[in-house]
């Protein structure tokens, strides 16, 4: 038998640029995402009661704010349209990032049972890997809910569609399916410091985006401060809302800063998990 | 299902072993407490969403639906925390008693199905139930303007109210969780019954506020003898013939709803033996 | 066992003549624990007079592996090596000494590392669970980057001399440990890599399924010169896989030298496990008399027809015992015992074999 060619360090040719590996990156990554995706598909019978379970669940909430509006014609200074947006933006970002990016909810478990080890011993990144643990396809319906719910209320409150609306309709879902991947990155890292234990805390952290799915006018200033500055859920909808719809508000202006406060928050999390993983990998003893 | 081979007459034996299955539960609830106490809280968050509603609400109108809103944050606090008392975990436990065979220790126990999943959810409702109809009565009082019961009289129904919507909420999902038979997910089975107790139960809103053909459903469905009977009740709502009237149609359906269970979990048992599964 | 030869050639054409493939130099790895009494109390005052003991895993160890080298990485539980082979592997970061895999740090070019390892760990699978292995193989040979032509070569060879095709179909969840355990192999070498890191193989596997392993690893070896680091607990696996053993306990190095060489010096010791034609149930008694003027020998009877005789053969030779007993006690057969590598690291494990050598490398403490 001859020796092949390998058997021998292996080095990626220097003039590998950072657009190819930014490519290649991408590639795997939607590889295993589809990966993931398949298997869900592979049970019928659980793809489908998951999707309608889904459904029904975020329908309930709707069915709820339709009743409440039908005997009072706003709440907080918004009718029933304009919540419809907040919701329908607030659905869309959570169910793609339920598809996109719903591993770091694996994290704990692949710690505590050693499979992170796994992880850094591959050529990749592991928070791309971490992102690709596991996906729930369910997150398919609640993104179409929030789709259907965006669409007809824009239709409602008469939305014009320019360039300029378009334009900023998805940088507010693309803003918003990544702040809340960076919570959900950010509620499990506790997996790193506290393994073995199991917490709700993960769950109570990413729970609270339920909070702006309404207008942030009916909360006291503890939780207006808290969705805005601490977990900045409120970007994924009421700020940048409030620009779509132009609304005669103070705080317009902070819409503006979506963008900004999104590329803050990729940062604030890649630090973290940096710190978590160095603690992990046992950096500094 | 098979004699018993101790001579202890059956009837006192099979209350001892339902009793000992609540106390399991119990057991194993509280070694659990700190999740389940962090898990009640988290959910507690539609509360203070609920609340933050209802108060931009009010703040124009002094009545809506003919609620005030002392009785509306009474109505938020006690329909979350009587629909509590069955919880999603509870839920969880019975579908994947299902899934993973336990049932089949379970059968060859010389004890009724229906029978256990009441005793194990029982055990576990005192604990994860009692704790969170605690905390929200205790908020309630301290931090927010909930009311008394109506009368004393009302508060006595009240509670036997909330014992016949503590049954119906749980034959309810256990005969949605008989379903896991034949999917194999019971996580959406699980959302599945949280929506339409949600909805049908009142525990998002009362079912008066409820479109008009969604409004009859509700009336007319079992499901509204969760949350929303015990809840008039308490407030009062109801006087004389009425009163008596919804009670009576609570306990109806938890009788209809028991058989039906009963008749169901054995048909079900009998078409997965055929199908070997 | 005889040395393995690694072809004059094939070891040139992986590194430069003398430079090694792994060079741990003082190498050490210290873990801080929090010192957490229990209960409520004590958490909150952990929290505000947090107090940490320090635990030395590895403690200042080196170590040099030439490429094509076969070396098997013992120790009791808790010695420090799985703390090394993450340290090796770039999982872990020394606390201090420096380490250089294929002449790069593992841990602070942790990507480039990776492309010049497979690891396998024991009964933890690297492939995905839900799906057929040939695609866990295929996105493996992706995220390696390897051109499709040198995969598929490496795939059909792997496949070929592991006997994959009745397995590439089946999802990872649905094989034996055993079938497993050849997927995962195949896995680890699909990017072709220098060094193989083996953590506790063969555990849970049986006896056909070990020979098979064994004899895998030892063709890729010969052939193809791999260099294997080998971490396990079967002994066995140890003896046929490996020329070289470095023995660690409680962080630092122990022995580390030929696999031979702890045979020949450790294996004075001898058994002569003796059968009788009729029974004799006072054997012992008797073999002590005769033997009463030779020191180190000890008796052991299982039942009165058989009796072991352990020596030492510094002392006497098993032909003087023989000749000693012969006359007193009805013998029928003879089986002279050498301990195996096995027995005598089992023995080193259990503290009853020192080595007073002061040609041990790595210094005995």
């Amino acid at each position: 038998m001859e020796v092949t060619t390998g058997f021998r360090p292996r080095t990626v040719p220097s003039d590998a640029s950072r657009g190819a590996r930014m490519r290649f990156l991408i590639r795997i990554y939607l590889r295993l995402i589809g990966l993931q995706l398949r298997t869900f598909v592979e049970y019928r019978g659980d793809f489908w009661i998951g999707m309608v379970g889904a459904a029904l669940l975020q329908g309930s909430s709707l069915v709820f704010i339709g009743a409440l509006f039908s005997r009072i014609p706003t709440v907080g200074g918004w009718t029933l349209w304009e919540v419809a947006l907040l919701y329908g933006s607030t659905l869309i970002a959570y169910g793609t990032r339920e598809v996109l990016c719903d591993g770091p909810w694996m994290l704990r478990a692949t710690i505590n049972k050693g499979e992170f080890d796994r992880l850094l011993v591959r050529p990749l990144s592991p928070a791309l890997q971490t992102a690709t643990l596991v996906s729930s396809i369910h997150g398919i319906a609640n993104a179409a809910l929030g789709w259907t719910v965006l669409l007809i209320a824009a239709h409602r409150v008469d939305l014009a569609w320019t360039p300029w609306t378009v334009s900023w309709l998805a940088v507010t879902v693309i803003c918003g399916t990544v702040i809340v991947s960076c919570v959900a990155y950010l509620a499990n890292i506790i997996g790193f410091w506290e393994p073995g234990t199991s917490s709700a805390f993960p769950f109570m952290i990413s729970n609270l985006v339920e909070l702006v799915k309404f207008p942030l006018e009916i909360y006291g200033w503890l939780i207006r401060v808290g969705v805005t500055a601490v977990l900045p859920f409120a970007f994924i909808s009421y700020y940048p809302v409030l620009v779509l719809l132009d609304k005669d508000s103070s705080v317009r202006w902070a819409g503006y800063l979506t963008p900004l406060v999104t590329a803050l928050m990729v940062g604030v999390t890649a630090w973290l998990w940096r710190k978590s993983v160095d603690r992990y990998q046992g950096v500094g003893h | 299902m098979s004699a018993s081979l101790v001579s202890v007459p059956t009837r006192v034996r099979r209350r001892n072993k339902y009793l000992g299955l609540v106390d399991s539960a119990l057991q194993q609830a509280v070694a659990y407490r700190v999740l389940a106490l962090t898990g009640i809280v988290g959910n507690m968050l539609w509360i203070v969403i609920l609340f933050a509603i209802w108060r931009a609400a009010f703040a124009d109108s002094g009545t809506i639906e003919g609620f005030t809103w002392p009785q509306m944050q009474t109505y938020i606090l006690l329909a979350y925390g009587i629909n509590a008392m069955v919880g999603f975990s509870s839920a969880s436990k019975m579908m994947q008693a299902i899934r993973q065979g336990t049932i089949v220790i379970d059968m060859i126990r010389p004890l009724n199905y229906l029978g256990t999943q009441l005793a194990t959810t029982l055990g576990l409702a005192i604990v994860e139930g009692v704790i969170s109809f605690a905390l929200t009565i205790g908020i309630g009082v301290i931090f927010l303007d909930m009311q008394a019961p109506a009368s004393f009289w009302h508060s006595l129904l009240f509670l036997l109210s909330v014992g016949l919507g503590f049954l119906t909420k749980f034959l309810f999902v256990f005969c949605i969780s008989l379903l896991v038979f034949w999917t194999t997910s019971s996580v959406g089975l699980n959302w599945t019954q949280t929506a339409l107790v949600n909805v049908l139960a009142g525990v998002l809103i009362p079912i008066q506020f409820l479109p008009g053909w969604l409004a009859t459903v509700a009336e007319w469905s079992p499901l509204r003898g969760i949350v929303s009977t015990p809840v008039s009740v308490y407030l009062g709502r109801e006087d004389g013939i009425d009163l008596l009237l919804v009670l009576g149609l609570q306990a109806v359906w938890v009788i209809a709803l028991w058989c039906f269970a009963d008749w169901a979990w054995k048909r079900a048992f009998r078409a997965v033996e055929i199908q070997g599964g | 066992m005889s040395a393995s030869r690694i072809p004059a050639a094939v070891t040139s054409s992986i590194a430069p003549i003398g430079e090694p493939i792994i060079a741990a130099r003082g190498l050490t790895k210290v873990f801080r624990r929090p010192v957490k009494p229990p209960g409520l109390k004590g958490a909150l005052r952990h929290l505000v007079r947090p107090s940490w003991t320090d635990f030395t895993a590895v403690d200042a160890i080196d170590l040099t592996i030439q490429a094509g080298e076969s070396v098997a990485y013992v120790g009791p539980n808790g010695a420090g090596k799985s703390t090394t082979v993450k340290l090796l592997t770039g999982i872990l970061v020394p606390t201090s000494g420096e380490v250089r895999v294929c002449g790069i740090e593992p841990f602070r070019q942790r990507i480039a590392n990776a492309r010049n390892i497979g690891v396998v760990f024991g009964q933890r699978t690297q492939l995905w669970w839900d799906i057929p292995v040939q695609e866990s193989l295929r996105l493996l040979g992706d995220i390696y980057e390897l051109p499709a032509d040198e995969y598929a070569r490496t795939f059909a060879h792997l496949t070929e001399v592991l006997d994959l095709a009745p397995l590439l179909a089946i999802p990872a969840r649905q094989l034996s440990l055993g079938q497993r355990m050849r997927c995962d192999l195949a896995a680890s070498l699909l990017h072709s890599p220098p060094i193989l890191y083996l953590d506790e193989p063969t555990i849970g596997l049986d006896v056909a399924v070990k020979a098979r392993f064994r004899e895998f690893i030892r063709t890729m070896h010969r052939e193809n010169g791999l260099t294997v680091m080998l971490t396990s607990h079967d002994l066995g696996d140890i003896e046929e896989l490996c020329d070289r053993m470095v023995m660690i306990d409680r962080g630092t190095v122990v022995y580390d030298g030929a696999l031979d060489a702890v045979t020949t010096r450790f294996g004075w010791e001898r058994s002569l496990h003796l059968t009788f034609t009729e029974d004799e149930p006072d054997a012992t008694a008797i073999a002590g008399r005769v033997l009463a003027h030779r020191a180190d020998v000890t008796f052991t009877q299982l039942d009165p027809s058989r009796l072991d005789v352990a020596f030492d053969s510094r002392e006497v030779t098993s032909g003087e015992l023989i000749r000693d007993l012969a006359t007193h006690l009805p013998l029928a057969d003879i089986r002279i015992e050498e301990p195996s590598a096995e027995s005598i690291i089992r023995r080193l494990y259990e503290g009853q074999l020192q080595f007073d050598d002061p040609q041990v490398s790595g210094g005995a403490r």
